[in-house]
């Protein structure tokens, strides 16, 4: 984790992103919604069984206008997961669009069924 | 339909976690969230700017209008393709009226999206900027 995301998770409100876990062909997804954070203040780490998703919004600070309402504002996103051993995690890709980040779990190759040939005796 | 099969081992030291999150931000967007989206609304001298949080919603799938002076967002959140394990996400379709109770420039409402976060910018008409009053002299 960058230093600037060290003295700035003081001051953000630390928020829990919402997130969806799919699974789809041979691969697990989870979906988070972190609307507001940039491509490049996005972490996604991992560390042994912990997958990492961090990151903090940059929301433009206003300072001519004068607010009328006021029902979101800049935040620091956490989130932590715990994976299991089905997930290859040499191969987890993350994606950013539309202030949604997708992450690829897929499945280890080892758990993937293996049909097992039987020879005739 | 929410389907959640989080189970106990797996998400304790996290629900833990959000359990004193909560306590510690009494107030968070989850509790105040009623509407959806949630918007920031600011006003300057030239024009009024919505600000409405949107993530995962395509281009395409949002429609804009303005009339009587109220601006709807309208669109809709798509679910995940797949079998769920955990849902938290909302989808489905949404609706947000916004009254703005001053005459706005309606042909030059400008709207953009990026990283989800929807950008409505209405400029005043001018007869509702504000107006230097001079005094004369006696």
């Amino acid at each position: 984790m960058s230093a600037n995301q060290g003295s700035q998770q003081g001051t953000l409100p630390r928020v829990h992103p919402a997130a969806d876990i799919v699974q789809r062909d041979e691969s697990y997804y989870i979906v988070l919604d972190m609307p507001g954070v940039k491509k490049e203040d996005l972490d996604v780490s991992v560390d042994k069984d912990v997958l990492t998703v961090a990151g903090e919004t940059s929301y433009p600070v206003l300072e001519k206008e004068t607010m009328q309402e006021n029902e979101f504002g800049n935040v620091y996103f956490l989130r932590r997961f715990t994976l299991s051993d089905t997930v290859d995690r040499d191969g987890i890709k993350a994606s950013l669009r539309n202030g949604v980040v997708t992450l690829h779990l897929p499945k280890a190759e080892r758990v993937q069924p293996k049909k097992i040939e039987i020879e005739s005796g | 339909m929410v389907l959640d099969f989080r189970t106990l081992y797996q998400d304790l030291p996290r629900s833990v976690e959000q359990f004193l999150d909560e306590m510690w931000h009494p107030l968070e967007l989850s509790q105040r969230r009623q509407a959806y989206p949630p918007v920031n609304i600011t006003e300057n001298e030239e024009e009024v700017t919505v600000y409405a949080v949107v993530p995962g919603v395509d281009q395409e799938d949002i429609e804009l209008t303005f009339s009587e002076n109220s601006l709807v967002i309208k669109g809709e959140r798509k679910p995940e393709k797949g079998r769920y394990f955990r849902q938290e996400r909302p989808s489905g379709p949404f609706q947000r009226v916004i009254n703005l109770n001053m005459n706005l420039d309606r042909d030059r409402i400008r709207a953009k999206l990026k990283n989800g976060l929807l950008t409505i910018a209405m400029p005043k008409t001018e007869d509702m900027k504000p107006q230097q009053i001079r005094i004369e002299r006696e």
